[in-house]
């Protein structure tokens, strides 16, 4: 019998750390991605969906010796890509990420602060509508902690691009809004 | 506005390198208008991140506020239909408890049954007896299930069972004069018989039953 017939068996010891490795990554990563996902359109319960799935297709990575190098960025585009494939199988499109308004404010604080945190909230949201599509997505993925390359990964666009989209956006809402 | 001004954000998200970052430090220590800008830009960051939390919230929250109004209003329905279908003038009467009581007699009687013939002393050779099982079979005495087995203890549930059937239908009154079974003089005037009978699954007669009962008489008044 030659070796080359005999399909070698994924180590035990490579297993234990690629689950290992992936419960850390969804420990870390679950939360900034289905904040990401929900703000990018997504109902709740779509974005737990999307996330489940981009999960198991770490797995499916990691299992098939994937590459381990940036490992976030890849796990944001394929969340991203099953978003932008899960809301055109249901014809809709990313209409108006970050469009909602935004009601739930924390309790625990005083009537006056609640009322000024909604109108800068109010403020903020009319400013984030006025934000192109790209702007959104890349101010979206920084705010889930993403780096300038991490987030040219996700979207597809270089380093520098990323570092001028967000210098922009985030000119535009501050001078549209004074918060 | 000075030309460090274009960069202050990617220094802010610590994107520079660190000559670059040293550079645009020195800069800021120097120029007040960028560092109210950086200053300005660093709280509108903020304001983005706390906006996107709290409306992944606010979807939490309507998720979970949409789903409460929908939980009470179908318990609400449910409840309503039950009071619809069961009203109060139809609560189980004491009248209805006697029928209940009556299946659960009849469905624990096998089992009755069994549990008796668990105790019934072993069989002489004599029970074997053809003619003797016959007539037990007809009268439904002494025939207990200990002692056949198979297809021979057919015929006795059969029997039990029809007898059960024959006292829930209402039963079937066929009027037979009297002269007509019997010769003149042979029955007193004014009695009459009223005939029981058990049919089997196959249409035989199982059973016949006659029993005096005085007739009515018919336009016969107290006064004359």
């Amino acid at each position: 019998m030659s070796d080359e017939s005999v399909p070698l068996a994924l180590p035990l010891s490579r297993f234990a750390t690629d689950m290992c490795e992936a419960t850390n990554l969804y420990r870390e990563l679950q939360k900034p991605l289905l904040r990401y996902l929900v703000c990018l359109g997504l109902s709740r319960d779509e974005a737990q969906d999307v996330v489940q799935d981009a999960f198991v297709s770490l797995q499916r990575h990691l299992a098939a010796s994937g590459s381990k190098e940036s490992i976030r960025s890849w796990l944001y585009r394929v969340a991203h890509n099953q978003a932008r494939n899960w809301q055109k199988s249901y014809g809709r499109r990313f209409a108006a990420p970050l469009d909602a308004g935004v009601e739930s404010i924390a309790d625990k604080e005083t009537p006056e602060r609640t009322v000024l945190k909604k109108e800068k909230f109010e403020r903020l949201g009319k400013a984030i509508r006025l934000l192109t599509e790209s702007e959104r997505e890349c101010l979206l993925l920084r705010a889930g902690g993403l780096r300038y390359r991490e987030i040219g990964e996700v979207m597809g666009i270089s380093t520098s691009t990323v570092g001028d989209t967000v210098e922009r956006a985030i000119k535009k809402l501050a001078e549209r809004c004074n918060v | 506005m000075c030309d460090y001004s274009g960069r202050l954000v990617a220094w802010l998200d610590r994107e520079m390198q660190a000559n670059e970052a040293s550079e645009m430090e020195r800069h800021l220590a120097a120029c007040a208008q960028c560092r109210n800008w950086a200053a300005e830009l660093d709280r509108v960051s903020g304001a983005f991140k706390d906006y996107c939390v709290a409306l992944a919230q606010t979807k939490e929250h309507r998720k979970a506020s949409g789903v409460a109004p929908i939980f009470w209003a179908a318990a609400a329905a449910i409840v309503l239909a039950w009071m619809f279908a069961y009203p109060r003038g139809h609560v189980a009467s004491p009248m209805q408890q006697p029928s209940v009581t009556e299946v659960t007699k009849t469905d624990a009687s096998p089992s009755l049954t069994v549990k008796a013939a668990e105790n019934v002393p072993a069989p002489s050779k004599a029970d074997h007896h053809p003619a003797r099982r016959q007539a037990a079979d007809r009268t439904g005495k002494g025939a207990s299930p200990g002692l056949c087995s198979g297809q021979d203890c057919a015929p006795t549930k059969v029997q039990g069972q029809s007898a059960n059937w024959m006292a829930e239908e209402q039963a079937i009154q066929i009027a037979i004069p009297a002269e007509a079974m019997f010769p003149p003089g042979a029955v007193p005037e004014g009695v009459n018989f009223v005939a029981d009978v058990s049919i089997g699954a196959d249409g035989r007669v199982e059973q016949l039953r006659l029993r005096p009962r005085p007739a009515r008489f018919e336009g016969r008044t107290d006064q004359p």
